[in-house]
């Protein structure tokens, strides 16, 4: 999750893709088109970039189950065309070393 | 702590009390005190065995109103997680929202706590004349 938040801060190509498995899943939401793969996570990731220090971000586990994990977070936005604050599940499935095999966002806007 | 079978049994009774609306399956799944969200930071929370029985009737689908998948996808403690997909065929086209159901249970399999995760799912892109 720290890994997660400083990819998110940085927009590091090297940042993101140690957060996940060669060929990783990441759904920005259920039930859409999933990323798929080190590239498509991290064109998909850049294309959508967050400004460093555009966001406040708090968060805790609120399940773990064998290699998966389902963490509860709070993002605010405090301006800009997402501005708000979302709740959000991010249901997270680890391979052994510590890489995401597969990740979904699960947010939701507030209000 | 919960165990696999005993959060399977709740979500599985809560499909059957959605279908039936008897008050006494909606009952059999609360603990007195219960608080059931139907969004995650809801205004609005129905809290209390009465209270969530009173907007349950309310807010009440027909049996036949609605298909839906689940598979249970954590527990962890107290927690339970379902994962699934609810179809409205009441409306047209049919609506489809993807779910994470997150409960806590009771010692006696009761659910203290219930929030519904539910994101409306897009509807396919058009595939256009090009065919």
């Amino acid at each position: 999750m720290d890994g997660y938040r400083r990819a998110w801060e940085t927009n590091q190509d090297a940042d993101i893709r140690s957060l996940f498995l060669p060929d990783a899943i990441y759904r920005g939401r259920p039930g859409t088109p999933a990323w798929t793969g080190h590239d498509e996570i991290v064109a998909g990731w850049l294309k959508h970039a967050d400004e460093p220090g555009s966001t406040t971000f708090a968060w805790e586990t609120l399940a773990r189950d064998g290699d998966l994990a389902v963490v509860r977070c709070v993002t605010t936005y405090p301006d800009g065309l997402k501005k708000g604050t979302y709740d959000n599940l991010w249901v997270i499935e680890f391979s052994p070393d510590g890489r995401a095999a597969e990740f979904t966002d699960w947010w939701i806007p507030r209000g | 702590m919960s165990d696999r079978g005993t959060a399977e049994a709740w979500f599985a009774n809560y499909r059957k009390a959605w279908e039936s609306n008897e008050v006494d399956d909606i009952r059999s799944l609360f603990t007195d005190d219960a608080v059931y969200r139907g969004s995650p930071s809801t205004a609005t929370p129905w809290e209390g065995i009465d209270h969530i029985v009173e907007q349950w009737l309310e807010h009440r689908d027909e049996p036949g109103d609605t298909e839906f998948e689940w598979k249970l996808l954590a527990v962890d403690g107290d927690v339970a997680i379902a994962q699934c997909v609810s179809t409205y065929l009441t409306e047209t086209p049919p609506e489809v929202y993807d779910n994470l159901f997150v409960i806590r249970l009771a010692p006696d399999g009761r659910a203290t706590e219930y929030t519904d995760w539910w994101v409306q799912r897009k509807a396919p892109a058009s595939t256009g004349s090009d065919a």
